[in-house]
């Protein structure tokens, strides 16, 4: 079973919503743990996870299906989200936001009371069975006044919020994931909640719980832990001068 | 004046600081029993006051310009805490402000950066575990310099103690400082002393505090500070949390009553010895409690006032006392015919400068109040105070009056949230349009000719938005087979589908369609440095604005009251770049008060007259919404969030870029604005070049 270590009560939410065939919406900053939860969840729920990353050029034919030559016939393809439907899969489209307006349009039928799939090519429309689920995720943090979600599309999920977990859960879930000490973890974590505090202040994001993970996997590997948190917690972070040296002191600071 | 001597010769002392600093014995209000301790006290200004030395010329060390972002960032991920960090020699706090040298005294060194952390740290530190949260310490210090000295000393171990146990690299930076002697330098306020001749309890409880956290001073002169300091260490190790995830602030309230009683307990060994305040380590700074007291007093003055409320009943009664009076036209009722304001006007300038007359009738017209006012003071200064008769000519007058004159005298009313009563205030502000104060066009260009520099990198960074460029896949025409689309189409041909003949691509160049409206902030706390900044950022933004030709408004605000809320047009969406617009961009005048909700509903209200599907609103502000009772604190964040929620249903995305220096700004800012949708600069210099930056960032 993929790990997922539960924040509040979003398994029970998600388990609800699965089998009341509602369609799911995560929200949360970068890193967090959404994707890994879906994931856990497409385990836990015993049925296929079907992942698309959304970007700009992914249109609502990439995501359905279209026909393909082969050998000098024709063939259907289902794109994804087709796939999904017919195998009863969970269809994780990741970072929505990014997908075009024909693509967020295409999901709406899928998404409500209907639970249909129209595929206009192939004269077929698919009447989604009762595992199939579709989950959506993205950030809010962005600014940009193109990148967010309208309400059309927003309020046909079930929303989850996430967050960073708490410290002691973090830790917990750094030295999991990248097989530390607790205490190495725990002095992650710290420096992880630090950097959140500069979120609006320079930052626009602190360092997810990947990114401690990440670190904490290099000091594993045998390097030193000033240079994983150089590498990890101060470069990813900020290209400013200085930022990135006041996320040097606050390493010294608190490794010593 | 020699060198100085410790303890230094009183008599003496004190006529040279009664001299400098005009201070005279009965001013200082001390009994005869502790005079020689006062003068003692008063001695410490003599000597060579270090500011002086530090920022003139070129023997300094760091300046603070140099560290304050780094330090600001560093301290703010250590404590979570929002601090301002501002100069002044010695260091010390308000509340909301951390207080740091300009520069640390020569020469300059490496370390700087450290020895101005620790000072940040320690400022931080009596703040964040709540030692300096109560009124009546805070009062008693006030009240005695020795006891304040000694409490500062003591306080200083303990926020040392309680940092390196969490940070060993910060335990690392305080032990560091023992070596370094700037950091060690001891003063009396500003004043140097010498540590050679320095009675017996200063000088273990100085060395204690800097030289080592475990040190145990000699001798039995130094036991009554070997007694608070063991007192304090133990109490810093009790409080020191075993690895703490978080390093949260506590209420101190323990910590604060055990440092005041050994503070006291030490006062009481100083003043039989009949000496006075024990010298201050450099880095340590300085207390100032009655700096902290006053903003204690005006925070529980917000909250009294909130606590009350806009009180219905009295508001009622206000109301009915008014029908008695003279009733009131309903909401939408026009009112009776009357001469126009612009007609009013004019007859009193033509009737009443020649005379003091009545000018209740026409108060509602501040331009006109300040322009009798301005003639008036004239009149006086040369005539006396009998005669009022204006030098310039009667045309100039009216022209000046007319140019104040809101287009619609009228104005629109709009709502305003009542969060308390949980109601909309019907109709209860009244914004009036007129153009903004206009002035010479040099001052245009004088500021165009300051930034050319910056002009042209705004230019070149925006050109690169003007176009959004893109292969545009599917289309019945274009420039290049869309391959992908042209397999699909021959796919379906084959299965004997209809194809789509959307099989071309082409590249676009097309323009982005969005309205934008920028709301500047022209209160009175503008004045100064802050509207000259404004300027300056509106020309850049205005460059880069043109480079896009997006469709764009200026216009700044500022009322007196809800009955007159200014909004001032720089430029308006129609208006092109010609004379009239950069003589008002360049010559913002502030004044009054920021009701921002009524005037984020009236921008929102133009932005929507506006074709193109995006539009952004950007408010430029220094601090928060405020005006008269009720519109202060919680009511007026309370209504210009409503007001922003409004504007956000209209599909408006309002955005703030806030240069208000208060800690707690990101947290107004936040209930206000929403998340990341603000931007705070601590910086204020740096608002010309992050306003355009902002906005690149909400459409690319």
């Amino acid at each position: 079973m993929i790990y997922y270590r539960e924040i509040g009560h979003e398994v029970r939410l998600f388990e609800t919503a699965a089998a009341h065939k509602l369609p799911v919406l995560l929200k949360g900053p970068t890193g967090c743990g959404k994707t890994r939860f879906v994931r856990h969840m497409a385990q836990r729920l015993d049925r296929p996870l079907v992942t698309v990353a959304c970007q700009e050029d992914l249109s609502a034919a990439d995501l359905t299906g279209r026909y393909m030559l082969e050998g000098g016939s024709t063939v259907w393809r289902d794109g994804p989200l087709a796939r999904a439907v017919r195998s009863g899969a969970i269809c994780y489209l990741d970072e929505v936001v990014e997908a075009r307006a024909d693509v967020l349009t295409a999901i709406h039928p899928v998404t409500d009371d209907r639970r249909i799939l129209p595929l206009e090519r192939l004269g077929e429309e698919l009447t989604c069975p009762a595992e199939f689920q579709l989950v959506v995720s993205y950030n809010p943090g962005y600014q940009s006044v193109t990148r967010e979600l309208k309400e059309s599309t927003r309020q046909r999920f079930v929303s989850i919020a996430f967050d960073y977990p708490a410290a002691e859960v973090e830790a917990e879930i750094v030295a999991r994931e990248a097989g530390c000490d607790a205490e190495l973890a725990t002095t992650l974590v710290r420096l992880g909640a630090a950097t959140r505090k500069l979120r609006s202040h320079g930052l626009k994001e602190g360092a997810s719980t990947r990114l401690l993970i990440y670190a904490a996997s290099l000091v594993g590997a045998g390097l030193p832990l000033d240079e994983a948190c150089q590498a990890t917690l101060v470069h990813s972070l900020s290209d400013d001068a200085e930022l990135v040296r006041a996320l040097q002191e606050l390493v010294r600071s608190v490794l010593g | 004046m020699g060198a100085p001597t410790w303890p230094p010769d009183p008599e003496k002392a004190f006529a040279l600081t009664a001299e400098e600093y005009g201070i005279s014995p009965q001013s200082i209000g001390a009994d005869e029993e502790d005079e020689e301790a006062e003068r003692a006290l008063l001695a410490a200004f003599l000597f060579r006051p270090p500011e002086r030395q530090l920022v003139s010329g070129q023997q300094v060390g760091a300046s603070l310009v140099e560290v304050q972002r780094c330090l600001n960032a560093t301290l703010r991920m250590l404590s979570g805490r929002d601090v301002a960090l501002a100069a002044s020699d010695p260091a010390t706090t308000d509340g909301r402000r951390i207080f740091l040298p300009r520069a640390v005294p020569a020469p300059r060194e490496d370390e700087d950066l450290l020895l101005f952390r620790a000072m940040g740290l320690v400022q931080l530190g009596l703040l964040h575990f709540g030692l300096l949260d109560s009124p009546a310490v805070l009062g008693e210090l006030h009240r005695d310099w020795v006891l304040r000295s000694c409490f500062h000393l003591l306080a200083t171990r303990h926020v040392v103690a309680r940092w390196s146990a969490s940070l060993p690299g910060v335990a690392a930076d305080f032990r560091s400082l023992r070596s370094m002697d700037k950091a060690g330098i001891m003063r009396v306020n500003l004043t140097e002393v010498p540590r050679e001749g320095m009675p017996g309890p200063f000088q273990p409880l100085y060395e204690g505090l800097t030289t080592c956290l475990n040190w145990t001073p000699p001798g039995p002169e130094g036991e009554p500070a070997r007694r608070a300091v063991a007192a304090v260490a133990a109490l810093s190790a009790r409080q020191r949390p075993a690895l703490a995830p978080q390093l949260d602030a506590d209420d101190g309230a323990g910590a604060r009553t055990v440092i005041l009683g050994q503070a006291q307990r030490l006062r009481l060994v100083f003043r039989r010895m009949r000496l006075g305040p024990p010298p201050l380590p450099y880095f340590a700074g300085l207390l100032r409690p009655e700096w902290l007291l006053a903003d204690l007093a005006r925070d529980r003055n917000y909250e009294e006032a909130w606590r009350r409320g806009p009180a219905p009943l009295r508001q009622l009664q206000a109301a009915k006392a008014r029908q008695g009076a003279a009733p009131q036209p309903a909401v939408g009722e026009r009112r009776r015919p009357r001469p126009s304001l612009r007609q009013r006007i004019k007859r009193r300038l033509k009737r009443g400068l020649q005379g003091p007359g009545d000018p209740a009738e026409l108060a509602r017209a501040p331009a006109y109040g300040a322009l009798r006012d301005e003639h008036q003071q004239e009149a006086e200064k040369q005539d006396g105070p009998a005669r009022w008769r204006p030098d310039l000519p009667m045309e100039a007058l009216l022209a000046e009056a007319e140019a104040a004159l809101p287009e619609d005298e009228e104005g629109t009313r709009h709502d305003e949230w009542d969060d308390d009563a949980g109601i909309y205030r019907i109709a209860a502000t009244r914004v009036l349009e007129r153009p903004a104060h206009s002035g010479p066009l040099s001052s245009y260009e004088r500021l165009v000719a300051a930034n050319q520099h910056r002009i042209a990198q705004v230019r070149r960074q925006f050109e690169a938005l003007r176009i959004e460029e893109r292969w545009l896949h599917g289309q019945q025409d274009g420039s290049e087979l869309d391959l992908d689309r042209a397999i699909t189409a021959i796919c379906d041909l084959r299965a004997g589908c209809d194809p789509d003949r959307h099989i071309w691509k082409r590249f676009q160049r097309q323009r982005q369609q969005v309205a934008i409206l920028t709301l500047v902030d022209l209160s009175g706390s503008t004045q100064g440095h802050v509207i000259h900044l404004e300027q300056e950022a509106l020309v850049l933004f205005a460059e880069g604005l043109r480079t896009l030709r997006l469709p764009h408004a200026f216009h700044g605000f500022h009322n007196e009251g809800p009955e007159n809320c200014w909004l001032e047009r720089i430029k308006g969406f129609q208006e092109g770049y010609d004379e009239a617009v950069c003589k008002r961009l360049a010559n913002l005048r502030p004044g009054g008060a920021t009701r921002m909700g009524a005037f984020i509903r009236h921008a929102s209200l133009l932005l929507e007259r506006q074709p193109q599907g995006r539009r952004i609103l950007m408010v430029l502000s220094d601090g928060r919404p405020e005006d008269r009772d009720p519109y202060r604190g919680a009511y007026g964040i309370r209504d210009t969030a409503m007001a922003v929620q409004e504007a956000a249903r209209c599909g408006i995305h309002v955005h703030c870029v806030s240069l208000d220096p208060a800690p707690d700004a990101p947290d107004w800012l936040e209930k206000v604005f929403g998340p990341r949708r603000f931007l705070t600069l601590k910086q204020v210099d740096q608002l010309p070049q992050r306003l355009p930056e902002v906005f690149r960032s909400l459409i690319r």
